[in-house]
């Protein structure tokens, strides 16, 4: 939390003691334009590029909570912030790309609060010890810890445990920590939406924002007829579920699509290829796999590859989709190692969980229980967008 | 049954096959090529041997790592998390533009060096097996996480990577990674069987104490197999770098207990002294045999791992039986003790 | 000197020292984080705890009788499933709680029968089971919605509090004091202790062995249940893969307290410190900011060097005690990193 720590947190003491200043009543304008400014006079590793974009995207405003360029307003926010220091817990499931990306992108959004109206952030993240899908016992332990710590907001994903973080949050709450869950799948329990516990869910809807998503791109590319091959991860899983509900959905619409075979992929690389290896050995005409994450999908490509089958290159060839929203994935979809894959969006999820913590901790506003972001089929066409708005998040302008 | 003479009667000879070493779990093996051949005729393929042969090769490594611990009377829970090490440990050098042999000769000296760890650990420091290699399964895990930072290692893979991690088969069906497990396999049955090395990890395991009457230096005995198996769990590491095409920080969580298991059904025993390179094999095909199968023969997910168990468990029990009617027709008497340590000590 | 001797004898008692660098952990930590020692924090620390506490317990029984149970996550698992599922099914808190603990004891009795009375090798059998049964919890949790229960009295199990304590720890205290009792104070524990050292000898001396081992292995399985019940309790909700992973933690808490993996060495209590240990540091590190990178590599360092720790006070101590305890009645202690004695194998 020492502001010096890293390169990329120079321009800080600066910025932050000129929005002190700006209580008089400077322009908002001029904030961003200073330290646009600031951070482009700033030798060393953060250029102005990686500075700029932050300030026009806080501009655009992604859901509220920046700077609205109307004095009255932003002073009115200023006050209220002023001298506050928002205690914030970060709790992925285990350490991955995923949350890396997503990490970037609270940084990102917490810089520019930061800057726009002088609140502080003491940060922490905390994952449980092994890598499991299954660690929620610990899960729940990191958060009765940073409970009993006073933490103002906790960040949790809790990799799909829905109902069993209900207790766990409530538990939160009585000790003054409000829980913002990112990532879950609260479209498969809105028969107790009365109840939800955590302050909000930022994630998507992964029946109708990826599994349909996936099942109506597939039908198009085959136009309407076709063997599909589903490489899932293990059973129970509430993604794996939810999507499955959407997928159905879509292959509905297409009576020519025909599953012919479901592996479990264990939401792994080197599991998924075996697994697509052996399927492929009984189903060797298959013409689309579907990977419930870019993991399994790029091991099915690979598999596809050892099997010397060809990618779909537009006419023929085996269709391969995953999911996820990686950078890694991306650069597998402009090598054509994938034919798509969905981006869940890392940066916009890590942006409005920090707006909402915002919102929530701060002004006492009433969040959305539910707060969906944008996803979007990636292929070869549209990859550069989102690869650009990823790439952004992995330099944020002041890491805490 | 070499030893039976040339004109044993049919029965005779039915007898020693269903009675010889293992026969109760390669019968489950042939159970299951049957159901699944049934299901689908694809089974039964060149193709899908390939796969098979190729599924088994990281396990069977490890497996034969495992065998020589096993015997000497200890146990490498550490591994998978080795494996997974060394395998960033090719990776990041590849990317850090080490040429491609040097960086793999370094992830299986790494490998090496760790498995000294953990039998320095256990024979100078007298941690018990089990504490000291779960520790190196933590630590172990715990660097390739703090390294990697969570990102897969990415962007290593060179044409010639793509031959020794069995991507490319410039020679058929015979990838470099089935090889490797071939010739690692024929060099542990070796050294097992005919070497000083082999006879005293035989000796260490089922006696320590008449081990070290009769002048073998029991830690260093202790020590060497550690060696080997993370040895092995390096080359393993190298060869699956090459397969995945990407070293993400879980890299092969879970696979020491894969290569227990398939040690174990291969014939070794925790108590030590016991195990074959042969029995590695036939525990590992087990394993392989038994999740293909059920890919191929489409057994829905949600049952895979109950089957799994069930298989397991069938083909101990036949192994059992078939024991028990070994010692029956050799006129052993049955021991009086049902214990495992009792009946399989030498 | 006769303070500097009566030392040695407290520190020569296996456990006693693990226990002590427990104690200096928690001063360490209490003096560098404020909140350490705040109520909430050590309600939070005790009532997490509890899972492994039981687990361990129940571990130190098998592994004292020579055996090992690595069924216990699973069976902590389907118990807490069917727990709940009852629950839902007629909202009856006894008849729950009887099909929690029926469910253990019974695959208790299944992997007790198999090794006892087949034989079989246990970490086997209970390896398989493990995959049986983890895989019946996916395949129930697909069939059933196992998320809550609208009774108060579930949720008051492991929720609830007695005289200020919660319910769970007082549950767990209470089973564990009886365990570590009936293990150093009745006929039943002696006998288990004697199979342990060597299970000819306790056959000869009377001990039925196909009777003994069931019953270690249907009491693991119970308190296993039991463990599931209160998970149930507490999280009001069963997910696929509930437990897994929990007998590795329960395994490594008994051998960092003490207890032998080769049989008829250990206690319940010592096991307890074991879990305790593992559940403080990992508390601990949590509250110092480490950051949870390092969590798998500092565990691992921390039980090697708590564990050399304690193997060299106690190697100092029997130096210089004057008059040593009653060595174990095995053979002369062949070498001091061996923890396998030969007569334990034979």
């Amino acid at each position: 939390m020492d502001m010096n720590e890293s390169p990329e947190a120079e321009p800080e003491p600066g910025a932050s003691r000129r929005s002190f200043l700006r209580g008089a009543g400077l322009v908002a304008g001029g904030l961003v334009g200073s330290s646009a400014l600031l951070s482009a006079c700033t030798p060393g590793k953060n250029k102005s590029a990686d500075a700029v974009p932050a300030s026009a995207a806080s501009g655009a405003g992604a859901a509220g909570g920046a700077l609205t360029g109307f004095s009255a307003y932003d002073d009115l926010v200023r006050t209220k912030t002023a001298g506050r220091t928002i205690k914030l817990g970060f709790t992925p499931t285990f350490l991955a790309e995923f949350f890396t990306q997503i990490e970037g992108a609270m940084f990102q959004r917490m810089y520019e609060l930061e800057t726009a109206y002088g609140v502080k952030w003491a940060y922490k993240r905390q994952t449980p010890a092994q890598n499991s899908f299954n660690s929620t016992q610990a899960l729940i332990q990191i958060i009765q810890n940073l409970a009993s710590q006073k933490y103002d907001a906790l960040v949790v994903d809790s990799g799909g445990d829905f109902a069993t973080m209900e207790n766990a949050y409530r538990d939160a709450l009585k000790s003054g920590t409000k829980c913002f869950q990112i990532n879950m799948v609260p479209e498969m329990h809105f028969d107790k939406e009365d109840r939800f516990v955590f302050q909000s869910s930022v994630g998507y809807d992964n029946k109708f924002q990826a599994g349909f998503v996936v099942g109506d791109y597939i039908g198009q590319t085959l136009k309407g007829s076709g063997t599909v091959m589903q490489i899932w991860g293990p059973p129970g899983s509430e993604f794996a579920d939810a999507r499955q509900t959407g997928f159905d959905a879509a292959l509905a619409k297409y009576p020519g699509l025909k599953v012919v075979a479901k592996g479990n992929g264990q939401y792994q690389r080197n599991t998924g290829f075996t697994v697509t290896q052996d399927l492929l050995t009984r189903y060797p005409n298959v013409n689309a796999i579907y990977g419930e994450n870019d993991d399994m999908a790029l091991g099915a490509a690979q598999a596809v590859d050892a099997r010397g089958l060809k990618h779909w290159d537009g006419q023929k060839g085996v269709v391969i989709v995953g999911a996820d929203g990686l950078l890694s994935g991306m650069k597998a979809i402009r090598d054509g190692k994938l034919t798509a894959s969905v981006d869940v969006n890392t940066v916009d999820i890590g942006r409005y969980v920090i707006d909402d913590v915002f919102h929530s901790v701060i002004l006492g506003d009433a969040v959305p229980k539910l707060h969906w972001v944008p996803t979007r089929l990636v292929t070869k066409e549209n990859v550069d967008i989102p690869e650009a708005y990823m790439k952004w998040s992995l330099k944020p302008a002041k890491k805490y | 049954m070499s030893f039976l003479p040339n004109n044993a009667t049919v029965g005779q000879r039915l007898r020693a096959v269903v009675t010889s070493p293992n026969s109760g779990v390669v019968s489950v093996i042939v159970l299951v090529c049957i159901f699944a051949s049934i299901k689908s005729s694809v089974f039964i393929s060149v193709n899908n041997g390939f796969n098979i042969a190729s599924q088994m090769v990281f396990i069977l490594l490890l497996a034969l790592g495992m065998t020589i611990v096993l015997i000497s009377g200890g146990i490498d829970l550490s591994v998978g998390s080795v494996m997974g090490l060394c395998a960033g440990v090719v990776a990041k050098l590849m990317i850090d533009g080490v040429p491609m042999v040097v960086a793999m000769l370094l992830a299986v000296a790494a490998g090496a060096g760790l498995g000294m760890v953990n039998g320095l650990i256990i024979t100078k420091l007298g941690l018990p097996d089990f504490v000291a290699t779960l520790a190196m399964f933590g630590v172990a895990r715990g660097l390739l996480y703090l390294w990697t930072a969570g990102t897969p290692f990415l962007d290593y893979m060179t044409d010639t990577y793509f031959i020794v991690g069995g991507l490319r088969r410039p020679f058929g069906y015979l990838t470099v990674p089935i090889i490797v497990a071939l010739l690692a396999t024929l060099i542990v049955a070796v050294t097992l069987r005919f070497t000083p090395f082999g006879r005293h990890l035989y000796g260490v395991g089922s006696n320590s104490h008449g081990a070290m009457l009769s002048g073998v230096s029991v830690p260093r005995v202790r020590l060497l197999a550690y060696v080997c198996s993370g040895l092995l769990a390096g080359v393993a590491g190298v060869l699956l770098a090459g397969q995945t095409t990407a070293v993400a920080p879980d890299l092969g969580t879970g696979y020491e207990v894969y290569a227990i298991a398939a040690a174990i059904i291969g014939g070794a025993a925790l108590s030590g002294g016991r195990g074959r390179a042969i029995g590695a094999v036939i525990g590992t095909l087990t394993l392989a045999v038994t999740a293909n199968a059920m890919n191929i023969a489409g057994v829905d997910p949600t049952w895979q791992q109950v089957v799994t168990g069930l298989i397991l468990l069938l083909s101990v029990i036949l192994d059992r039986a078939s024991t028990l009617l070994r010692s029956r027709v050799v006129q052993i008497p049955i021991q009086p003790v049902a214990a495992t340590t009792a009946a399989t000590a030498r | 000197m006769r303070i500097r001797e009566r030392l040695a004898s407290i520190a020569a008692v296996e456990g006693v020292v693990v226990a002590l660098v427990f104690v200096a952990m928690i001063i360490f930590f209490s003096l560098s984080s404020p909140y350490f020692l705040g109520s909430q924090n050590l309600r939070n620390l005790f009532v997490e705890s509890t899972f492994t506490v039981l687990l361990a317990a129940g571990t130190s029984y098998v592994l004292i009788v020579g055996g090992i149970d690595l069924s216990i996550g699973s069976v902590l698992g389907v118990s807490a499933g069917l727990t709940l599922l009852t629950m839902q099914k007629t909202n009856s808190l006894p008849l729950a709680i009887a099909v929690g603990l029926a469910s253990g004891a019974a695959i208790g009795l299944l992997n007790g029968g198999l090794i006892a009375g087949m034989g079989i090798n246990p970490f086997i059998v209970t390896l398989a089971t493990l995959s049986i049964f983890s895989g019946g919890l996916n395949v129930l949790t697909t069939r059933a919605q196992l998320t809550g229960t609208p009774s108060k009295s579930f949720a008051s199990l492991a929720q609830g509090s007695v005289f200020g304590l919660p319910s769970p720890v007082l549950i767990t205290a209470i089973v564990v004091i009886l365990l570590e009792l009936v293990l150093v104070l009745t006929p039943f524990g002696r006998r288990i202790y004697a199979a342990g050292i060597n299970e000819r000898a306790a056959h000869m001396a009377g001990v039925n062995l196909r009777r003994l081992r069931p019953q270690v292995y249907i009491l693991s399985g119970a308190i296993a249940g039991l463990a599931g019940i209160l998970l149930a309790s507490k999280l009001n909700s069963v997910q696929p893969g509930l437990g897994s992973g929990y007998e590795l933690t329960a395994i490594a808490a008994a051998v960092i307290g003490g207890v032998g993996l080769a049989g008829g060495q250990g206690s319940v209590w010592r096991s307890v410190i074991g879990a305790l240990f593992l559940a403080t540091l990992s508390q601990g590190m949590q509250l110092l900011s480490i950051s949870s990178t390092w969590f798998t590599v500092v565990t691992g360092i921390s039980i090697v060097a708590a564990i050399a720790f304690s193997r060299m006070t106690q190697r100092l101590a029997a130096a210089v005690r004057p008059a040593p305890l009653p060595p174990a009645p095995t053979q002369p202690e062949p070498s001091p990193s061996d923890d396998r004695t030969p007569a334990a194998a034979g």
